[in-house]
């Protein structure tokens, strides 16, 4: 157990007391320079493990309420109604109503905010991204076809097509289920939105992101998040037991509703 | 060894508590208080290693001599794991010191703050650098 800890403590300190090293608020990391970040790369190549833990907030935008569009009417309605877990407007899981809170689907964007790995794996007709939270398995179609006009059937995680814009990966999605949010702060979207994801990798170790949200439903204009930033995964911090590869971070009711929330969250806040 | 490890953990320790904000709009804030810390020696009562919140327990006895079971709500596998936790580093029937922002109605839950594990083993702040959900 001791041997087992001297590397990674060691290696937590190194990183913390380097001088690049600052914490913002929200926890984020603006961290030193990736010593491979310099490495030759090809712009149009995504694949490989990613991580936005250091780059940027946790929502669309940098703070909650930061830069969000005047809504319509319908969509403050939707606003307020929506009890988020957290940022300014939290409550707690017994009284709220974040579907996620009981391990439903986070949906697009929401779960890209989230700061865990995601294999970006470039397939010669789709690319697919995989992510450790919930092990959520979505595929972004390059092969030409077109988003589909009305999709009878509405997706947790949509229709994704992708091309290329120069150096950047453009994705476009439609086809949403309008129960998820789009981020973990209640902002939410309608089943007519359309959403743009713009990735640029802009050196060996980086990729931007910027996402932009259309819908006229509920937001007045075109929403556009902050910038994110993915990092390459070293291949230490998803090691286990020697074993190289996402972990699998499912959120399983039978441990977050049963036993979770039952047992501390929710008592912790005085909810039955 | 077990020296040099020590040292390098007060390190580490220091600067993760001197120098880490909470996350100011983190989903606990509504249950704990994360302005007040509680600082206890317990005894392990059962270590939940599970997705995506670990839970710790751990019996304390209060000023009358009576025992109370608390549970300490931590961060995801991923980080514990991250820095060679197991899901058999605490047992049943260890001593820990550890360190809580308490349950704003004053229950036995809180969120992790510091752990000190048993018996010169490493000392862990992983509340706050383990975001949840």
């Amino acid at each position: 157990m001791r041997m087992r800890l001297v590397g990674p403590i060691a290696l937590l300190v190194a990183v913390l007391i380097s001088p690049g090293m600052s914490l913002a608020q929200g926890g984020r990391r603006n961290a030193a320079p990736s010593p491979t970040a310099n490495l030759p790369f090809d712009p149009h190549d995504l694949h490989g493990y990613w991580d936005r833990s250091n780059g940027g907030a946790r929502g669309m935008s940098s703070r909650p309420g930061v830069d969000v569009p005047p809504m319509t009417p319908e969509g403050q309605k939707l606003f307020n109604a929506s009890k988020p877990g957290y940022g300014p407007r939290a409550v707690a899981p017994a009284v709220g109503n974040d579907i996620v809170g009981e391990c439903n689907p986070q949906g697009i964007p929401r779960i890209i905010f989230f700061p865990r790995p995601v294999e970006f794996i470039q397939l010669p007709d789709k690319l697919v991204q995989v992510y450790d939270w919930h092990r959520v398995y979505r595929e972004i179609w390059t092969d030409g076809r077109q988003l589909p006009k009305d999709p009878d059937l509405k997706r947790w995680y949509g229709y994704s097509v992708g091309h290329w814009e120069g150096n950047t990966f453009v994705v476009d999605s439609n086809g949403f289920d309008e129960r998820t949010w789009l981020d973990m702060y209640g902002y939410p979207h309608s089943d007519e939105m359309v959403l743009q994801e713009r990735y640029t990798r802009t050196d060996h170790d980086t990729i931007k992101l910027q996402i932009i949200v259309t819908d006229p439903k509920i937001y007045t204009k075109p929403w556009v998040s902050e910038t994110k930033t993915f990092s390459a995964v070293q291949k230490a911090t998803i090691t286990r037991d020697g074993w190289f590869g996402l972990l699998e971070e499912i959120c399983a009711p039978i441990d977050e509703v049963v036993d979770f929330n039952t047992r501390v969250r929710n008592p912790a806040a005085g909810v039955k | 060894m077990k020296d040099k490890i020590g040292v390098v953990v007060m390190i580490l320790v220091a600067l993760l508590t001197s120098s880490i904000p909470a996350f100011p709009h983190h989903g606990t804030a509504v249950a704990y208080d994360g302005s007040k810390t509680v600082t206890m020696k317990g005894t392990v009562t059962e270590f939940v290693f599970k997705n995506p919140h670990i839970q710790l327990r751990f019996d304390v006895k209060d000023e009358k001599g009576n025992v109370v079971n608390w549970t300490a709500e931590c961060g995801g596998v991923y980080f514990w794991s991250a820095l060679g936790f197991r899901r058999d580093s605490l047992k049943p029937g260890d001593q820990i010191t550890i360190s809580v922002h308490p349950s704003r109605i004053g229950a036995p839950l809180g969120e992790l703050a510091v752990l000190e594990m048993p018996n010169g083993k490493p000392v862990a702040k992983m509340g706050l650098n383990a975001p949840v959900q």
